[in-house]
């Protein structure tokens, strides 16, 4: 494979409608059902921040269903 | 020869170096890679005849090329006279219905005769008119300008007769340097996606496309911006940052032959936009262009290194050709070709409607033909996005459109309905349905599906009394079995999420796990209480000692949310600790159900799953089964053998079976040699590449309707991807594919930009779909960076918002759609500019039968960096033979510099491979021993030895050919020592077989020197032996890697040269020179069918042993490699040419060398034995010669020697008289001999069954001989010369034991 232009660019910190996060180049446009949080910065700034954020990995659904049951 | 540099038109002249290149083809063989150049006219109706028949008339007046004589001196060499008798007259046919299905009818039969002008009447009133030329009198340009002049004769316009100038010489001294420092610059030699074991064919495919005009339209110039497009397309289709290709260059003279080709050095970088890389092209293009010299040239000066490329300048080249625009009424239907130097061979030319046509040439064998189809349209693709946006990044740009995406990612096809329950769920149904049908046999143990969820739901019950639920983690720490399953379905059904924990693992890795989890439960057995880490905050239950209470049996009432986890697995990362990876109930059971349908299985089934429980892969095979109401039969300790394993499928009627690939190899080898396979309907395996040798084993003796090749990472659910095929599918490629995606999910290949590559291409193995895991447990961040945000779902029907697993394994799609596995991504390594995958070379070794592991590690030794393969295989297995093995399978930058052979590999002690444990190999030239010499003469050999090899480190038990020796140093070390032992007739042949000084010594103390002059390269094999007859001052080492090649069954004898053999006897006639050869050959082949091969000067000692033996052995072939006859130097006719005086200061310089050579009698006698012709061809030659005459004779291999023996050997030639005789001939020349216009020998005039020569490109007379395309055509050969001899497959019996 060839370098990648992406890899030393900004990245984005996104999050999807069940609450899972990841990282997303900048110059690639957003896939459908993600949204931008924050501002872009180094792929690894970014996993830095979703590291410190993202404390429940239980997508929504699953939250709600247990908050519910309790 | 003053008088040559301003010839009158009539005057002879000497060939340009691509003509001289052209006749030299044509005179072994036919026109290679030349195509006679082909232009045709359509006249509408309305154009007069008889005007047009004068137009053609004036034109061909106008051209020197319809005049051209062309002769042939003594010697070969061939010279132009311009005679207007020679001018053609136009040919007009008869009037017909289809004039142009006629002037391409008509042009396609045409021999290459020089020149030719048709004309094709229509009975509707057009006409189509065609020229052919021969391709040395011209090319493109000289028929446009043909097509010019033909075009202004009808307008009535005056027609210009075009003069004719001889060839300039190149400036070569002044631009070699310059040339070599571009080219040595690091840039690598760009090639398209190869097929797996594909070579050059003869044979040449076309594919073409048409740029729509509104693209061209844009484009200002159209070779930067198609040079440009193409340079970033091959860096996006090889992964290369710096590469290289060859740019068409027209003709500068349209009077005579010279479009040419010259290299063009690209840089990419993927986050430039077109507009950018387009100046940098555009320098590198006016760059070139002004330091323009023959490409011969620039060929011959890189091939002179060992190893260079077969297409130095490049192998993808780009012709782009300005046609002029034709008047109303004219159109082209055909148009001269350019040649085809290279792997594919792109010629883009403007249409006069507007577009521009691509029509690309390519060798059929190399390359899918559909990929180079696409390689064009993606050509396209590419140019439309850079044009429409200049500054976008390159490699940004999509080469696949969704519909071709949809097509290679999409899985395995699935309509059924999805079953909403989990996994155990849908266990626990079975237990109501068939409560009484066996689910579980595991040694003594049986349990029906009623007992198993009896004992589930009791234990499930106690887990929930403690606290289990929803994302509530249970290790399982039992050893695999009855009791195992019984407590993961406990923890599932509880609503638990089980991890299971091998009690046998490493207690630390042990210890990780649990605490990592934060397990809340451990259910295990009391004997492994011990192994729990220390101060673990769990409730420990051992289910052979569970604490009192009354627990039902009935199914517990808890509800199981699909995003609930089912399962925490801990993968043994490479680095690191362990992660575990946690997985949903909804995606497990969305697997579970369509591997099921996939596998097609039923209640029916019952399989042994012998995957461990500590890879994921080993839970769906018991799960699928028990899901379908089927059973499993679990293996109770971990180290069947095979016969156990086979044993236990027969006895308990098994009909699946998954077995890990490493243990697949024993397991089909011992029903192999004992035919004990129970028939069985499936196999599936995985955990490893497959390598086709296994594959054809398994499917031979594993008595198996289908096999399934699983591949999968822990992340993306158990097993992703399958390659399911009927048993003795074949395949190409070193591994069994991958296959495609199973269920909700999608495979994808793509770019470290996340662009999908095209078929072919290498990139990282995506998956995506909902069948992925939740992440690591843990870990956010390292979940974000392996999964990523999916981009192609929701446009290939998917669903928003889903996720991609980034795999970090290399893999490309293949034609069908399915994934190859190449190797890890963090395993590709780089070197001198090539990305290389360790895994392609792996599986090459792999392919060999005698290897059973592979492993090639990039290496650093004293700051050198060195590609090092260590394989597992019998010691006699030699390395330097497995790497002559590679040369034929791979590319040269993929070779690796040493094979190291070993009888296992290391590993540390958690049974994990121990790389800084690899022994790092001997340099190329050995580690000397140094043992020093015992008596005199050992002392007096090893003192030679060192001397001549330059070494002072060797010692007697060294080997002379590891150290370093070759064959000039041979050939002095048995002049030296036949100096020391006069009495011993020490030959090469000793040396071969006696390779170290102590081993030579005991030979010469014995009297035991041979003297023989055949060295026996390969004793035995069921074929019948191949000859080989010496060029002049070689050694018979040349033939080895040859005789690899020809693999085991080849038996094959090299003769030593005689030059090397004998004192220098005067003039000794080639009929004396083979008589040794001669009778060995009557001795070992009376009657007996055998071929013989003749490289160089050999070719005459082969073609005359041919002659003498002629009735007395069955000879089915004779090869001929770059065979030359006498060239103009010593050829008898060829008079040479001397400047005004420059034949008297010559036979003075002659006077005063033999007045100070010690070698004055041998050239006194060689010199008398001349007549005057041959006297004065001498002077010529002395006259020609660059350096200073050699005085450092007589010993064999000092220069003068050589000189010696090459006008000695003249001489022998002088007299020799080639007889034609009834032979077949196969004829191979050297690309780079033909380029020097070498006068070769067309043996088809001597021999009736004599073929045109094969042209290898890419090598030259010396390395020809080892060159591996050279191999390959020569064995396809000796393949067809004898259909009735056994063909290599040996019997069952004869197969040696492998592994």
């Amino acid at each position: 494979m060839t370098r990648s232009f992406i890899a030393d660019g900004l990245w984005h910190v996104v999050r999807n409608s069940e609450g899972r996060m990841s990282v997303w180049p900048a110059p690639h446009a957003l896939p459908p059902g993600w949204r931008a949080e924050g501002e872009p910065a180094s792929r690894a700034e970014c996993l830095a921040r979703i590291d410190a954020t993202w404390t429940d990995p239980r997508p929504l659904a699953l939250r709600a269903a247990m908050e519910a049951g309790q | 020869m003053n008088d040559m540099q301003h010839p009158r038109p009539a005057d002879p002249m000497p060939l340009s170096g691509i003509e001289r290149q052209i006749r030299a083809h044509e005179q072994v063989g036919g026109l290679g890679p030349f195509a006679p150049q082909r232009l045709a006219l359509h006249l509408a109706p309305g154009h007069d005849g008889a005007a047009l028949a004068e137009a053609a008339r004036l034109m061909i007046l106008a051209h020197p090329a319809f005049a051209a004589r062309l002769e042939t001196l003594p010697g070969g060499e061939v010279l132009r006279r311009q005679d207007d008798a020679k001018r053609p007259a136009m040919t007009i046919h008869a009037v017909s219905d289809d004039p142009a299905a006629d002037a391409m009818r008509h042009l396609a039969s045409l021999s290459p005769e020089l020149a030719a002008v048709d004309l094709f009447p229509g009975r509707d009133g057009s006409h189509v008119l065609a020229i052919a030329l021969h391709p040395i009198l011209g090319d493109a340009a000289t028929l446009a300008a043909m097509e010019g002049s033909l075009l202004a004769a009808m307008a009535g316009q005056p027609t210009a007769r075009l003069g004719l100038r001889p060839p300039a010489a190149p400036p070569l001294r002044d631009a070699l340097p310059r040339w070599r420092a571009r080219l040595g610059a690091g840039h690598v030699i760009a090639r398209l996606p190869q097929r797996h074991g594909g070579s050059e064919g003869t044979v040449r495919l076309t594919a073409s496309r048409d740029l729509p005009g509104d693209l061209v339209r844009d484009m200002d110039d159209p070779e930067e911006v198609l040079a440009t497009a193409l340079a970033a397309l091959l860096a996006r289709y090889g992964g290369h940052d710096r590469l290289r290709f060859a740019l068409g260059q027209p003709s500068p003279d349209p009077a005579r032959r010279g479009e040419d080709i010259l290299p063009l050095c690209a840089d990419y970088d993927p986050a430039e936009g077109f507009a950018a890389m387009r100046l940098r092209i555009a320098a590198a293009i006016s760059d070139i262009r002004a330091d323009r010299l023959p490409s011969e040239a620039l060929v011959q000066d890189m091939l002179r290194q060992a190893g260079a490329d077969r297409h130095p300048l490049g192998a993808v080249v780009l012709h782009v050709r300005h046609a002029a625009p034709l008047p109303q009424g004219v159109a082209r239907l055909a148009t001269p070709r350019p040649a085809a130097q290279g792997e594919c061979v792109i010629l883009a030319e403007t249409l006069p409607e507007g577009g521009i046509r691509l029509t690309a040439d390519h060798p059929e064998g190399l390359h899918e033909p559909a990929l180079i189809a696409r390689f064009l349209c993606h050509l396209e693709r590419l140019l439309t996005a850079a044009l429409a946006d200049p500054h976008r990044p390159l490699a940004g740009i999509a080469l696949l459109e969704d519909d071709e995406l949809d097509r290679l990612s999409a899985p395995y096809p699935d309509d059924a309905p999805v079953d909403p329950r989990a996994t155990h769920q849908m266990i626990a149904a079975h237990a109501r349905q068939t409560p009484d049908k066996l689910a579980v046999i595991c040694g003594g143990d049986r349990l029906t599906h009623d007992q198993m969820n009896r004992a589930a739901n009791r234990l499930a019950h106690r887990l929930i009394a403690l606290g289990v639920g929803a994302e509530i983690p249970v290790a399982i720490l039992i050893e695999r079995g009855a009791e195992a399953l019984v407590a993961i379905l406990a923890a599932m059904k509880a609503g638990g999420a089980y991890i299971p924990v091998e009690p046998d693992h490493p207690a630390s890795r042990n210890h990780h796990i649990m605490t990592d989890a934060g397990v809340h439960v451990v259910l295990t057995r009391t004997r492994f209480r011990d192994r729990l880490p220390d101060g673990l905050a769990a409730h420990v239950l051992c289910i052979d000692d569970l604490p009192a209470g009354d627990f039902p049996e009935t199914d517990p009432a808890v509800t199981i949310h699909p995003d609930q986890l089912a399962y925490v697995m801990y993968t043994s990362g490479s680095t690191g600790k362990p992660k575990g990876v946690a997985v949903e109930h909804g995606p497990l059971s969305l697997h579970n159900q369509t591997t099921a349908r996939v596998y097609e299985m039923s209640a029916d089934s019952r399989e042994l799953p012998f995957l461990p429980f500590s890879s994921d892969g080993g839970h769906e095979r018991w799960m699928v089964p028990l899901m379908m109401g089927g059973s499993v039969v679990i293996p109770d300790g971990p180290l069947w053998t095979p016969e156990e394993t086979l044993a236990a499928m027969r006895r308990h009627g098994c009909n699946n079976a998954s077995i890990p690939t490493t243990y697949l190899q024993q397991l089909a080898e011992w029903a192999e040699a004992t035919d004990e396979a129970p028939p069985m309907r499936l196999y599936s395996f995985g955990g490893e590449g497959l390598a086709q040798t296994t594959f054809d084993l398994l499917s031979r003796a594993l008595k198996a309707r289908i096999l399934i090749n699983g591949y999968g990472p822990t992340e993306t659910i158990m097993t992703p991807m399958v390659w399911k095929v009927r048993a003795g599918t074949r395949f190409e490629g070193a591994y069994a594919p991958l296959g495609r995606a199973v269920g909700d999910r999608r495979a994808y290949v793509l770019d470290a930009d996340l662009m999908p590559c095209p078929i072919g291409v290498v990139g990282e193995i995506h998956l995506g779909g909902s069948g992925v895991a939740r992440g690591y447990v843990g870990r956010p961040g390292t979940t974000a960076d392996r999964f990523i945000p999916d981009p192609f779902g929701p446009r290939l029907g998917g669903g928003a918002g889903g996720r991609l697993y980034r795999s970090g394994d290399l893999g490309r799609w293949r034609e069908d759609g399915t994934i190859e596995f190449l190797g890890r991504v963090d395993l590709q390594v780089k070197l001198n500019g090539h990305r290389i995958e360790p895994g392609e070379i792996e599986a090459a070794l792999l392919a060999e039968p005698e290897v059973s592991e592979a492993l090639v590690l990039l290496r650093e030794d004293d700051g050198e960096k060195r590609l090092i393969a260590y394989v597992v295989a019998p010691a006699r297995i030699s390395g330097e033979a497995l790497l002559h093995a590679l040369e034929a399978k791979l590319p040269r930058h993929m070779l690796p510099s040493a094979v190291v052979v070993l009888d296992r590999m290391p590993t540390n002690p958690n049974a994990k491979l121990d790389r800084a444990a690899l022994p790092l190999p001997g340099r190329v030239q050995r580690k000397a021993l140094g043992v020093p010499a015992k008596d005199k003469a050992e002392a007096a050999i090893l003192a030679v030895w060192r001397e001549e090899i330059g070494h002072d480190g060797i010692g007697v038990t060294d080997d002379f050919f590891d150290m370093g020796g070759v064959s000039l140093a041979a050939l002095k070390v048995l002049a030296r020592l036949r100096g020391v032992w006069p009495g011993v007739a020490l030959t090469v042949a000793d040396l071969f077989d006696a390779p170290t000084v102590r081993g030579l010594a005991a030979r010469i103390a014995a009297g035991d020197a041979t003297g023989r002059s055949a060295i026996t390269l390969r004793a035995s094999g069921t074929k019948p032996r191949l000859y080989c007859f010496p060029g002049l001052l070689v050694s018979t080492r040349e033939y080895l890697r040859l005789t690899d090649y020809l693999g085991p069954e080849q038996p094959v004898t090299g003769f030593l040269c005689h030059s090397l053999n004998e004192e220098k006897r005067l003039n000794v006639a080639v009929e004396e020179v083979v008589a040794d050869y001669v009778s060995h050959i009557r001795a070992e082949a009376k009657g007996q069918p055998c071929a013989f091969l003749g490289w160089s000067w050999g070719g005459l000692l082969a073609w005359e042993a041919a002659r003498q033996l002629q009735g007395e052995i069955d000879l089915r072939l004779i090869a001929q490699v770059d065979v030359c006859d006498l060239g103009t130097d010593f050829a008898p006719g060829a008079t040479p040419r001397f400047a005004p005086g420059e034949r008297d200061r010559l036979q003075a310089e002659l006077r005063d060398w033999l007045g100070r050579t010690r070698m004055r009698p041998e050239w006194d006698r060689l010199i008398g034995a001349m007549d005057d012709e041959c006297h004065d061809q001498l002077l010529r030659f002395i006259g020609n010669e660059a350096d200073p005459l050699p005085t450092d004779g007589p010993e064999v291999s000092s220069r003068e020697h050589t000189f010696w023996v090459l006008i000695d050997n003249a001489l022998v030639f002088r007299r020799h008289r080639l007889e034609p005789l009834d032979v077949a001939v196969a004829s191979f020349c050297a690309g780079d001999s033909l380029s020097r216009g070498l006068n070769l020998v067309d043996w088809r005039r001597l021999s009736s069954r004599a073929t045109a020569a094969e042209i290898v490109p890419g090598t030259n007379h010396l390395h020809i001989i080892g060159d591996r395309l050279f191999h390959a055509r020569l064995k396809a050969r000796l393949d067809q010369a004898w259909p009735d001899c056994p063909t290599g497959k040996r019997s069952p019996a004869q197969k040696p034991p492998e592994g």
